[in-house]
């Protein structure tokens, strides 16, 4: 049965059997595939599944429907085409594709001679789970026995401190790289002030001091 | 045993438009419990709030009288099963409602007793190793195990969250209740599958590894990490812990 995949930002959020005729997608609850998102319509866009055939149609939404690339009112689907709708992404795959597990790996654009009238769906972006793109967090150590190491924060998170003295967290999100107090009775110190319980966004060149050891951050990009 | 501390933490995540999970715990009573409603309009939160009271409402009687048996919890569990089939049967728009149940006790004499409806999940950190603690009750699983289909992620998102027991669906509901031994150091974790479904089990180990000391942090970290990775579904998360100091990434001094 042809399927779809639901993605936002490169990131797989659902997979879908096409099961019934008629298969609704919008805000609204009624829908067969809501998504609770203002840019996507209350009934945004409708796909009729006849036999191994899928028609998709825009149900006059606001910010339009899309395929690779090109707003559409009615449109045959063709396997792996990619239907837009705001900031979401539906990957049309009729029977017998990949599965999704399978799927994250191929890229979405399909471009072929015979298919030269549509465009190439835009490439596939970064996985989401790589923070600030392409660089690395880094703390090097500047006082104590350890003066001089470096450690790449590269988990998601990195604990640093002396176990029953004093411990600290980074951890690495989408949006940077963030330190918060963990255990102990004295809190980390960052660029000469002492930090309270909520988690701290750490910039380049950040002192940070713990346990009495004191350290720079910075990121590095990678190789 | 030591002093067990406990954090919950429940979040709506990035897609849905309501949070119909329920978390509650206690640590003097020693309990803790997860509930991922479902069904309707406003029937999952419903379902999961009706099971958490019920639950919890028995099991606090009964350990007002003694140290808590394993009966007690299957009791709490019928009780939290009819609340939720009762209301259901009698409000016509929470037809159908129902609710997953995960649930622990931690007993005076150092043991644990588990208890489990659905695709919720208990996870125990001990000796740097992860373990699940229960078999979801779900269609995926189910053919895993019969040989059907050779790994849950690969499978259709057809088969996905589909249930093949809950609380609150039908007139009775059976329970998967265990007893373990505890040991000093332990963590467990409770969670909804918004949690499992975006994190894979090494990375839930590594932030019970190092943030077991700290349950709070644990708990609102796990969330953060499956917020970061889509938050498909709603996201809830119990951490019970003994562990005093958790796994350094680098040792100063």
């Amino acid at each position: 049965m042809p399927r779809l995949i639901l993605s936002m930002d490169g990131l797989v959020l659902k997979e879908m059997v096409l099961e019934k005729e008629r298969t609704t997608i919008g805000r609204k609850p009624h829908n067969d595939i809501q998504i609770d998102n203002l840019a996507i319509s209350g009934d945004h866009a409708a796909i009729v599944t006849i036999l191994n055939d899928a028609f998709l149609e825009d149900m006059n939404s606001t910010n339009g429907t899309y395929v690779n690339g090109q707003p559409v009112k009615k449109h045959v689907l063709q396997s792996n085409d990619v239907i837009e709708l705001g900031k979401y992404r539906l990957k049309y795959i009729a029977d017998g594709g990949a599965s999704v597990a399978a799927d994250q790996d191929v890229s979405f654009s399909q471009v072929s001679d015979t298919d030269s009238g549509r465009q190439a769906a835009p490439a596939p972006e970064a996985p989401p789970a790589a923070p600030p793109a392409g660089a690395v967090g880094m703390i090097q150590i500047l006082s104590g026995t350890h003066a001089g190491r470096t450690l790449e924060l590269s988990k998601s998170l990195t604990t640093l401190g002396k176990p029953g003295t004093q411990v600290a967290v980074i951890t690495r999100r989408p949006h940077g790289y963030f330190i918060t107090h963990v255990e102990g009775t004295v809190f980390p110190v960052l660029n000469g002030r002492s930090l309270d319980a909520q988690a701290h966004r750490l910039n380049d060149n950040d002192i940070i001091e713990i346990a009495g050891v004191k350290m720079e951050f910075f990121s590095q990009a990678r190789a | 045993m030591g002093l067990w501390r406990m954090a919950t933490e429940t979040h709506v995540g990035r897609v849905r438009g309501r949070n119909e999970d329920c978390v509650f715990c206690d640590e003097a009573l020693g309990i803790a419990i997860v509930a991922d409603g479902m069904g309707g309009h406003a029937g999952g939160h419903v379902a999961a709030r009706l099971a958490v009271d019920a639950w919890v409402a028995h099991l606090r009687a009964r350990a007002a009288e003694g140290e808590i048996r394993e009966r007690d919890v299957l009791v709490a569990v019928a009780e939290a099963n009819r609340a939720v089939f009762s209301m259901a049967s009698s409000d016509p728009g929470l037809r159908s409602m129902g609710t997953t149940l995960v649930a622990v006790c931690l007993r005076a004499d150092g043991t644990l007793l588990t208890c489990h409806v659905g695709d919720s999940r208990i996870y125990r950190w001990r000796d740097e190793a992860l373990t699940c603690l229960t078999r979801d009750h779900s269609v995926l699983r189910e053919q895993c195990d019969a040989g059907m289909i050779t790994s849950p992620s690969r499978a259709g998102a057809a088969l996905r969250g589909l249930l093949t027991r809950a609380v609150g669906v039908a007139a009775t509901v059976v329970p998967d209740v265990t007893v373990c031994g505890i040991h000093e150091g332990d963590v467990y974790l409770l969670c909804s599958d918004g949690l499992t479904e975006m994190l894979p089990d090494a990375e839930i180990a590594e932030v019970l590894g190092a943030l077991g000391a700290n349950p709070r942090l644990a708990a609102e970290h796990l969330v953060d990490l499956a917020n970061d990775r889509g938050g498909v579904d709603n996201i809830s998360v119990v951490i019970v812990s003994s562990c005093t100091s958790g796994r350094l990434g680098a040792e100063l001094g």
